[in-house]
Parts: structure tokens; sequence; C-alpha cells
């Protein structure tokens, strides 16, 4: 176990907003679903007690009786919004006299630095240049996120949810949200920081970031596992195989759709729902190729002269 | 809703006052904090400077008294007061006529010039307003205008204090004149004043001179500046390369006028003052900064790490103090000498003289094999001009020739033939030039290593296993160095270069006699060179092999040849066949088998040829008798038992020889010596050019790199340090171990052996291994411009060149070049003893020596063609100054070199001297035997004319050996120009009423009535010295 490694890897200050989210992620996440599920339980009581909802108009717990329906803006919320200002000032200042700007050496043209990363937000869309080909996982994947995130109020038909905490009237949105967030988005992040050593490697925490270091890494094209080794072929194999991906994760979804959110399902059109399923299976295809690059070494599944995925 | 609420409402009903104020008092105080990190916690310097003020205060306070006191005494003594009764006399005696030129100049001519000079100059102001007028006027109004200003200049103009009233021109002649008076008064005072000012000044000067430190009032000067001492960072901008050094924020001693240790800054380094206080005379900290020279981070000011750049992301970290001469480099690159940085200058020389170069390249190094390759292709480009103009030249004779030609054609073909013919022989001429100095740089080539062609005729074949397994064994201090050759690959690199030896031998010798052999040994200059004997009873110089196990690996007859000749080949090799050539390539050409230096053609191509052996050990012009003395005595340089070594006929076995080749091949043997084969081998190792500054990313720490990271020791200073090797005797020294050249491999798993590193262990001590790693840390690309650099001209090229070739040749192994550096040679017991047994001084040879006749006398330092086995100028002498066969490149720069010490004109123009009357001859004559001048001079260059007395050079080489300048202030102060010589100093003495030099000594009767200066009679006389009057004086 080489602590020293982990240690000068933990306290790089370019990696400080990474520890800070291990561990603010998870609090938040668990902070905004508790109140989620409260206000759940409030949902289903109201919903059972039409009297009691004729006099509780806050959407939240806890509630009593007496209480204000409604309170101003000034100063109950900006009282508490300056108190936030306030600690994130003193938060700052106090970073910004412990840390200095993580500035190196200047740059060499004739030197790139080994591990070569990038800044701690990009680190993502870096660790997906390991399963996809620059033109999928620098162009194509990004736009289709910038794209998908535009789209969301076209195909949001679900009024529910402004202004209060909830599971159970946004499931499918909050279940897209954090797997497409924490789950992919932030976990390649900490793999980029913690796990991706010299020559994009990927060191186990406590292994040594040695440059000498050498693995084993023949990696062959899904249709070479089928001896296929004649290029219309392989590309022929890789559009099928590309299919039947699709038909499988969209039948999928299809019948979570169909099954648990029929009115949701109801109210989307065709355009609607055939972007949100494509959206859907895009996703779901990163950590599906991670998984078969790093379980069956499977470099690609289509290759054409153009691009490969 | 009037009903009291049971529950309170978290939102309204909670009060944040107390967060609120607590985040407040937070914000205050990380606000405070922030203010106090910027002011204070970044600015280090700040403090630094507080208490240099403090410290340097009370140093100052301290200095003083001592001072005072140095310079009280020197204003009481007997100098300061004589100077002050000089001065005072000569003031009084012009105190009179000071007194009446004041008054002049005080009370007449400068207030008249102020009142003049005020009308003066309303008028003026108005005609140059109407000149101008007058100038732009149209020309029918210029007339008019002229009139009106010549009316206006007639004035009448009042001046106040006078009835009178002026003209403008009156006025101005007027304030001319007295302008003039007012010149020559002043003038005249200074006239009166000189004598007075003379002596002040040099009543001034003495105590300037001899006051060590500083006055009172330059004192006083300092304690005021730190009175008004500023707060601030102290920095050097140099704007043209945007470099900005703040060290002085801190080092605030640096520059201070008077020398501060850190003892007096109480124990303070930071504080002391630049330990080479001359050095900044030269390189100017305002123009050139302190990172250049240092490196370190100029601009950073907010820790001693940042500053000092040594931290990970600063490339230039600053050098440590023993490598400080590393920072010379940057600009003082291609010189083999820098003048004040030993440590650097033994860098280079060991890089030189170990043959680092020979596996690594090097720029300014190894520079011969480059000037050869472009002579080379000179003279390839320049033959394929030739040869386009010979078919030319051919086509239009036949043009000329064929009887079909027009007359015209005929005219225009010899016309052109004409031309060709003429731009041909500028051809032929350039490619003889280019032929001359090929066969200069192939003479002046040299390689570290000895000429393995030779090994059959030259070694013991036992032995030679032995050398390779561990050279340092046999002979420590080599600079062979250790290869960790397997036992196989033992067996195989010296079967190879066994074979790939010629198969001749050295002539047949008879033995000589050991004793006079080491008598000859002793004294004739080896020990120049050579070490002889191990520990205390070890003798001679460090520059060559040491010689006391040379009975162990060689064979006598061979050794005799390589006294008697060390250049002599037993074959040439010809760079353009790419082999050595035999007796039957002579033959075939019908030629005798001769490559001595006048022969330095191949018969076959008639291209230059490698003739000699490229070694840098000269001939000491030995007769064969007495290099077979020497011979036998170093054949008795053995140790006992050494006669049985290990069997080695496997050396014969042709299996051997392939993979024997690779390993040579591989190790880079031939990167030092000749190898049949190999000739042609380039350098094996990286280039180290820029190593100091190349990225410590790509230096090759191998495993190690995350132990040198976390141990602090990731720099090149630690890799060089290990990887050039490190020898100390302490055998529990931890360096041992981990200063190796194969320290790098170590835990690395290489099935292949030839792929484990390469690089030889030198054995090198301390002194060495902190050399070459200063030598390396300097080796970088350099970050400043030109203007920067040390580009010598003229004379400081001339000296730069120079250093290259004496060092190269260990000229300083037995002269002494600069003054203060005594050659290791005159350490001995004998020259201690009889310093004009010593080898001569050539401090000032310059100035001594005509540069023709020095030229010739580098090159045939016998100074005769008949007879060689002798000094040329010091025949008395017992040690000997070699020939060393040295390119006429090299000649001219020995030259230069030397008249560059000595900052003489170039070219030499012979002054003309007059030649003597005959009655003048007579007299200098005499004058000449009561000198007694040849009691230690010869007059003849014949060796049975030197009996034991002689101790001076003869007189037969002074006209076209030294320079009458030189002559004429060797007679009247020898002991100034030489120090320690034997010539008596005070021979002449001078006669101010005459204004001459005469003979200390009563003047022969025959000089009685003459008038002329003695030592100018001498010059000349000796100018006239010839072989007749040498006769003359030995028959008297």
């Amino acid at each position: 176990m080489d602590w020293a490694q982990l240690w000068k890897i933990t306290t790089l200050p370019d990696n400080i907003p990474i520890v800070l989210i291990l561990l603010l992620l998870p609090y938040f996440t668990w902070l905004g679903l508790k109140q989620a599920f409260a206000n759940d339980r409030l949902i289903k009581k109201l919903e059972s007690d039409p009297e009691m909802a004729k006099t509780h108009h806050r959407k939240v717990e806890p509630y009593s009786k007496g209480w204000d329906k409604l309170v101003h803006v000034w100063p109950y919320l900006l009282r508490i919004e300056f108190l936030v200002a306030v600690i994130i000032t003193v938060i700052m200042l106090v970073w910004s006299i412990l840390l200095d700007a993580p500035l190196e050496e200047p740059a060499n043209p004739n030197l790139t630095m080994n591990p070569s990363k990038a800044p701690w937000y990009f680190l993502g869309l870096q660790e997906m240049l390991v399963y996809f080909d620059p033109w999928i996982a620098g162009v194509v994947l990004p736009s289709l996120i910038v794209v998908g995130l535009m789209a969301i109020p076209f195909v949001d038909v679900n009024p529910l949810g402004s202004g209060y905490y909830t599971f159970a009237q946004r499931k499918f949105a909050m279940i897209t949200y954090m797997f497409g967030f924490h789950f992919l988005w932030i976990i390649l992040i900490i793999i980029g920081v913690f796990l991706r050593g010299p020559g994009w490697m990927l060191f186990w925490p406590g292994m040594t970031w040695d440059h000498h270091r050498q693995v084993d890494e023949a990696y062959v094209h899904l249709p070479q596992i089928f001896g296929l080794e004649n290029p219309l072929l392989m590309a022929i194999f890789g559009v099928v195989a590309l299919i039947a991906f699709v038909v499988v994760t969209g039948g999928i979804t299809h019948v979570f759709f169909v099954k648990k959110m029929a009115s949701t399902y109801k109210k989307m059109n065709l355009i609607q729902y055939g972007t949100v399923q494509f959206l859907w299976i895009t996703m779901l295809a990163l950590p599906v190729k991670a998984v078969i690059w790093h379980m069956f070494r499977i470099k690609y599944v289509l290759i054409t002269p153009w691009f490969n995925i | 809703m009037a009903k009291e609420p049971k529950v309170k409402d978290p939102i309204v009903d909670s009060s944040m006052s107390w967060s609120l104020s607590i985040a407040s008092v937070l914000l205050l105080v990380s606000t405070v904090w922030a203010f106090w990190d910027e002011v204070v916690t970044m600015r280090p310097w700040k403090g630094y400077q507080k208490t240099f003020v403090d410290l340097y205060a009370s140093y100052l306070d301290k200095v003083e008294p001592g001072l005072v006191d140095e310079e009280s005494r020197i204003r009481s003594s007997d100098d300061y007061e004589a100077l002050t009764a000089e001065m005072e006399s000569a003031q009084s005696s012009t105190a009179d006529e000071v007194t009446e030129i004041d008054r002049k100049l005080n009370k007449e001519v400068n207030p008249q010039i102020a009142t003049l000079s005020k009308s003066l100059q309303k008028v003026r102001g108005r005609v140059n307003q109407m000149n101008w007028e007058l100038e732009i006027a149209n020309e029918n109004q210029k007339d008019s205008r002229r009139n009106e200003m010549a009316e206006f200049k007639k004035g009448p103009f009042e001046v106040e204090g006078s009835s009178e009233s002026y003209t403008f021109d009156q006025l101005l002649a007027e304030f001319t004149k007295l302008k003039e008076e007012r010149a020559s008064l002043i003038q005249a005072r200074a006239n009166a004043t000189r004598e007075a000012d003379t002596f002040r000044n040099r009543r001034a000067s003495l105590v300037s001179r001899r006051l060590t430190g500083l006055s009172v009032d330059q004192l006083n000067g300092l304690k005021r500046g730190l009175d008004e001492f500023n707060v601030e960072i102290k920095q050097i901008h140099v704007a043209d390369v945007d470099l900005v050094d703040r060290c002085e924020s801190c080092h605030l001693g640096a520059r201070q006028p008077i020398d501060i240790t850190a003892a007096d800054m109480d124990g303070h380094g930071v504080y002391a003052s630049h330990p080479r206080r001359e050095l900044l005379d030269i390189h100017n900290p305002d123009e050139l900064g302190c990172s250049p020279c240092h490196g370190g981070n100029g601009i950073a000011t907010r820790s001693v790490e940042k500053a000092h750049g040594k931290y990970k992301h600063w490339l230039w970290p600053l050098f440590d103090a023993e490598n400080t001469e590393a920072g010379c480099l940057q600009c003082h690159e291609g010189t083999m000498h820098v003048e004040g940085a030993p440590t650097l200058n033994r860098g280079l020389e060991l890089f030189q003289n170990l043959g680092c170069w020979g596996c690594h390249r090097r720029e300014h190094f190894n520079q011969d094999v480059l000037d050869i390759q472009a002579v080379v292709q000179a003279k390839g480009s320049l033959d394929r001009r030739m040869s386009t103009l010979d078919k030319k030249i051919g086509q239009y004779n036949e043009v000329a020739e064929n009887r079909d030609s027009t007359d015209e054609q005929v005219e225009e073909a010899l016309s052109t033939i004409k031309k060709s013919t003429l731009e041909m022989s500028a051809f032929t001429t350039e490619m003889s030039e280019l032929s001359k100095t090929q066969v200069s740089l192939i003479r002046q080539r040299k390689r570290p290593g000895p000429n393995l062609k030779e090994i059959k005729a030259k070694l013991n074949r036992d032995w030679i296993p032995i050398w390779l397994a561990a050279p340092h064994a046999f002979r420590e201090g080599t600079k062979m160095p250790h290869f960790r050759l397997s036992v196989d690959q033992l067996k195989a690199v010296s079967a190879s270069i066994w074979q790939a030896a010629l198969p001749a031998s050295a002539p047949a010798q008879e033995t000589g006699d050991a004793g006079r052999g080491q008598e000859l040994f002793e004294s004739r200059g080896c020990l120049g060179c050579h070490s002889n004997g191990t520990g205390s009873n070890e003798i001679g110089g460090t520059f060559a092999a040491n010689l006391s196990r040379i009975g162990e690996k060689i064979n006598y007859n061979y050794m005799v040849r390589w006294i008697f000749n060390p250049r002599q080949r037993l074959a040439p090799y010809s760079p353009a066949l790419g082999r050595d050539l035999t007796a039957a390539d002579y033959d075939e050409k019908g030629l005798p088998f001769e490559f001595d230096e006048d022969n330095a053609l191949c018969p076959q191509t008639g291209e230059p040829i490698v003739n000699q052996n490229m070694t840098v050990m000269p001939s000491l012009r030995l007769t064969i008798e007495e290099a077979r003395d020497v011979a036998s005595y170093l054949m008795t340089q053995k140790t006992p038992g050494s006669d049985n070594l290990p069997d080695t006929s496997y050396m014969e076995d042709v299996s051997y020889r392939a993979m024997g080749d690779k390993l040579v091949r591989h190790f880079g043997c031939a990167g030092c010596h000749e190898i049949a084969g190999f000739e042609l081998e380039g350098p094996i190792g990286t280039e180290l050019t820029v190593e100091g500054s190349k990225p410590k990313d790509r230096l090759d720490f191998g495993l190690l790199t995350h132990d040198a990271d976390r141990e602090g020791w990731y720099d090149h200073k630690s890799f060089f340090q290990r990887k050039i090797g490190l020898h100390v005797d302490d055998e529990s020294d931890p360096r041992n171990t981990t200063h190796r050249p194969d320290y790098f491999d170590l835990g690395k798993e290489k099935a292949n052996p030839l792929e484990k590193l390469r690089m030889p262990d030198f054995h090198l001590d301390e002194e060495q291994n902190l050399a070459l790693t200063t030598f390396l840390l300097g080796s970088v690309d350099s970050r400043y411009p030109e203007r920067f650099y040390h580009n010598p001209k003229g004379m400081k090229k001339d000296i730069a060149d120079g250093w290259s070739v004496i060092k190269k040749y260990n000229c300083v192994g037995c002269h002494q070049v600069t003054p203060g550096e005594l050659p290791e040679i005159q350490d001995m017991v004998i020259y201690q003893q009889n310093t004009e047994k010593a080898p001569p001084s050539l401090v000032g040879e310059g100035f001594r020596a005509n540069p023709e006749w020095l030229a010739g006398f580098l090159a045939n330092p016998a100074l005769s063609d008949t007879n060689p086995h002798k000094n040329g100028v010091r025949p008395y002498l017992d040690i000997r100054m070699p020939t060393f066969y040295l390119s006429d490149i090299e000649v001219a720069k020995l030259v230069r070199f030397f008249n560059a010490m000595a900052t003489q004109p170039s070219p030499y123009i012979q002054p003309s001297v007059q030649p003597l009357s005959d009655q003048e001859l007579t007299m200098a004559r005499d004058a000449f035997l009561a000198a007694d001048c040849l009691k230690c001079h010869a007059t003849s260059d014949d060796p049975a004319s030197f009996t034991e007395d002689i101790i001076a050079p003869s007189f037969a080489f002074t006209r076209e050996r030294l320079k009458p300048d030189w002559i004429k202030r060797w007679l009247l102060d020898p002991a100034q120009l030489m120090p320690g010589t034997q010539m008596p100093t005070g021979l002449f003495i001078y006669k101010p009423d005459e204004e001459r030099w005469v003979t200390q000594d009563k003047p022969p009767a025959s000089m009685a009535n003459y008038k002329g200066d003695h030592v100018e009679l001498f010059v000349r006389y000796m100018w006239q010295f010839t072989e007749q009057e040498s006769e003359i004086l030995g028959s008297k």
C-alpha cells in the first residue's frame, strides 16, 4: 500500500474540489432525498385527507396549524441566503489564503506531462475517450449532452414537482438525473482523478504511479471474437450488434414506461418519446461499453473507415 | 388568525442573530487574516529588511573605531604631513596671486558680465525676432526689413550703472571681451593652484590607498542611508530580456561597499556581501541580473524555497554553492578556460582529457573531426566543379581544333578556354589550400586512448584481459574507465581487438642502461605529465598515465620506439580508402614505405593520410640510445610476481571475433581508441550539450524515480553525481554504492545483457565528481539573448583559442603561463633549489619573443635541423622542450595566445635598431665583457660551449628571438619581469641630469667619453651579435 502516493493525489490543490465532491455529493443527495421522501409522505397524507389539504398550504413538512401559509421573501428567505453568502465568502477566503493556485512550470511544447490531465470538470469527457474513438467521445457525445439538456423542457410533460422536493412525482426525472450526473459524470471524474496514472493506466488507490509500469493491453474488436476479419463483414456485424443493443435497451425502457409511468407515457407524443428513448439508449451505451471494454477487452463494436463505436 | 400558535414556526420565529453574528465575526477574522497574509506572510522580505537595518547599523557602529584609528594614524604619518606641508607651501607661495584673481573675478568681471547680459538679453531677443521675420519675409519686403533691423541695432541702448550708451554690435563685442577675460582669469587661477592641488590629491589618495575599508565620511554616508532605508522590493529589471531579479530584497548586503560576512551579521549568511566582488565589476548586476548566473526564480519573493527555485515547477533552481561556477557556462560557452572558475575549468579539462566526448557529443569538443568533415565536403564540391569545368574546356578544345568550325566559333572557344583555365587555376589553388588545412586538421586531431592497431607490437597479450577487467586495480587514477564486462564479454572484446591489430612488430632493440634511463626519465621532463611510484612515493604530473607498472604490460622494443618518437606509426591510415596502408600500396606506385611529416598524402588517392599516432605525447628528441635507456628503466617498473598471468590463448580464437566486434561497437571503444575497422564510429552516448537543461522527466532515473522524488534527490545534480560515479576511500561511505554509473539499473530485469547501462566507471574522486557535475549542470540551453554571451573577439578570442591548445598538450605541466599558477613539476626539489634549472616561465612571453621566431621555435624547439637532441634556446637545461608536432593552426593559435596575454599589438613590426659604428662596437664589447654577461650567458649555439656555469640563453638567437623593447626592460629590471630570476638587477643606474642610463660599475676606459645611453648601446650590440662576434668575445 503506497500511502504516500494516495496522500499526494488527495492533497494536490487541483484535487481539493474532487475530494470535496466525494463528501458533499452523497451528503446533499441524502439531504435532498430525505426531504423528498418526507414530502412524498405528506402528499400521500394530503391526498387521502382532503380536509387537511384545504388548510395546509405549505407543500413541505413540518407544518403546524397556525403558522402563516405564506411567508415573505424578505426577510425570511434573504436572510438565509445572506448567511450562506457570508459563510461561503469565509470559506473562499480561507481557501485562497491556505492554498495557492496550482500553477506549474511554463508550458513546453516539446514535453507533454504524463499523465496529462484535463481540468477536473472535464475529466469525465477525457475518460470517455478511453472507450470510444475521439469522434464519438469528443464530438458526438458532448454535443448530445448539451442537446439533451436543452431538450428537457420540451420532453418533460410532468407538471408536478415545481417548488418542492419530491421523488414519487418525478421518478423518471430523478432517476435519469442521478444516473446521468452522479453515476456517469461524477464517477468518471473520480476515476479520472484518482485512478488514472501515467500513461492513462488504471491504478487502484494505493498503487504507486509508476511510469515504468507495463500492462498487457491487447484489445480485440467484437466481430473478431466471432472470428470475423473481413472489414465489410465486421461492419455488418457491428451494425447488427448495435441494432440488437438498441432493441434490447429500448425494449426495457419501453416496458418501464408503459408499466411504471403510464400517465406520463400517455401524455407524450411520438417525437417526445422518441427523443427520450434515444437519449436514454445513448446514455446507457457508455456504461455498457465500459463494462465490455474492461471485462472482455473489447475495443470497438462497430468499425467503419469513418468512425468506430 | 388571532390565535396564538402552539408550535413555533422554524422559518418565521427562529432568530438567526447568533448564526449571523458568528458568521460575521468569522468573515471579519478571515478578512483581517487575508490582509495580514497579503502584507506580512506573503512578503517575508520585509522582515529580512528590518533585521538587516538593525544588524547593519550595529555592525557599522562596530567597524567605525578601527577605521578611525587607522585613518587618524595615516593622517598623522610623516608622508601625510610632508604632503600637507608641501601643499601648504605651494598654496602660500601663490596665495597673493590667487586672492588678486579672485578679487578681479568676483568684484569686477562677474558683476560686469551680469549687468551687461541683462541689457544684452533684451536687445538680442528683439534682434533675433527681427532677423527671423526678415528671413521669412517676401522678397520685396526684405530690404525694408533689413533697414529696419539695422536701424534698431544702432540703438542707443543703455547699460545699468553706466552713463554710456551702446549700439548692439558694441554690446556684443563688450560681452565677448568680458567672457574671454573671465576664461583667462579662471585658467590663471587653475595654474596658480595646480601645484597645491596635486599635493592635495596625492594626500587624499594616500589615505584612500592605505585605508582598506571605508573612510569615516563614507561610513557616515552608509549610516545616513540606513536611516532613510525604505522597506520595499529591491529589484533589478533588465528590460530587453524581461528579467526581474528581486534577490536583493533579502540579500541586502550583496553589493554594500563594505565586506560583510555572516559573522558580522550575527550569523545571518543571507546578508553577507557577494563573496567575489571582483566578478560583479565585470558582470554588472544592473545589466545582467543575478539569476542568469546563479539560477533561481528571481521574481519570487514569497519564501526562500520559492525564490531559490527549489521546487518542482521551477526548471532553473539555484546552483548549490559548490556548483556556482556552472552558471558561467550560460554565457561562456566554447572556451576551455573561464578565468576565475577553477572548478568549472577542471570539469572542462576532465571532459576533454577523460575522453567523455568520445561517446557523448558535446559542442566545442572534438571539433577537429567536424572541421575535417567540413573540409572533405568542401573538397568534394570543389572537385565536382573542377570536373565540370574540365569537361567544358575539353568540349571547347574540340570545337577549337575542329576544322569545320567557323572563325567566330573558334574565337569564342578560345576565349572561353582562356577564361575557364584561369578559373581552373583559382580552383586548384583553393583545393591545395583545403588540402593543407586538412593535413593540419588531421595532424592535430587526437584521441584520448592509445592506438589499438599497434597492440600486437606493443603489449603483453596476457595482460590485456587483466586490464580490461579492472583498469583501476592495475593503475589507480587511469583515465581508462571500467566497463562491467562478463567473463565471456571480456574474452570476446580482448580477442576482437587483438585480432584486429596490425600484425607488424617493432624492430628489435638492444638493452639500455636502466640507471641512466632513470636519471633521464626524472630530468628530461617526462614527469611534467607522467607520474611514477605509488602512494607517498608518487612523483610527477597527473596529466598522463602513472608508469609504476608499465613494465608488466609493454614490449621493450615497442617502448623504445615509442619513447624515441611516440607519433611514429606502424602503418598509416587512409581515411579516403578507409583502411590502413601497407608497403604494397606504396610499392605499387614505386614509392618507399615512408609516411613521415613530409609524406602526408596517400600514394593511391593523393588524399591526406593519418601518418601519426593520435596521441598528445610529444617527442623529447632523445637519441636512440637515450630512448633505450629510458625504456630499460621503465621495463623495471613492475610489481613482483607479475609474470605469471593466466593463459590467454583464446585471444587467437577467431570464433570470438564476431561477438567481440559487436561488443567493441556496443561499448564505444572506438570513441577513444583507434581500432581497425572502427575508425568512423560515431559517439554512442547521449549528447550532453544541453544536458543540464534537459527536462527532468527525460533523465533516466529508472525504477528509482519515486525514491528520488520522495527522498529529495530527483534533480539534475543528484542524477549527474550518481551517473558519473564516485569512489571514496572510506568503504562504509554509502556513496560508494549509490554513486555508480549503473546505479539506475537497480532492480531492472534485463534478459539481454547489452540492454544494461553502458556508461563505464571512471573511478572519479570527489573533486573530479564535483567538477564534472558542475560542468554538466552548466551545460544548458541558454535562456538569454546573445548580448549576454561572452563572445570574445580579438585578443580575448586569441586567449580563449590558445587555452584549448595549452590544455590539450598540457603546456602548464611544465610552464607557468599565468601569474600565480605554478606548474606541478616545479614543486620538485631540484627545481625549488635551482629555479634556473626549471622550465622558463611564459608569463609575458608575448612581450619577450618575436612572434615569427616563436612560431618557428614551436614547430622545431631544437632550432636546428642537424642536431635535434638538444634544447634550442636553453641547451643548458636538463629538462627539454619537446617537439609536439603541432599543426600550423595550433602554432598560430599559440603565438596569438602569447601575444594577446601580453597585450602586444599584432602584427608585430620589428623596430629598426641603429647599427653600431666601429667605435661603438669596441665600447660595447668592452662594456659587455666588463659586465660579466658571459659568466652565465653562452655566445653560441654550440653545445660544446656550454659549461657548468652557463645558466642563461645564448646570445646567438637574440636578434631573431627577442624584441628590443623587452631587452631594454629586461636589462633595467629583470626581477620585475621574471621574479626569482638569477639575472642581476641594478646593472644600470639612471642619471636624471643627463637623462640617460649608465652602467653601475665604472664603465671601461673606452667608454669614458661616451655620452649616449648605455642600455641602448647594449641592445644595439646584441642586435648585431654574430658568430664572428661570438668568436671575438670567446678569444677575449
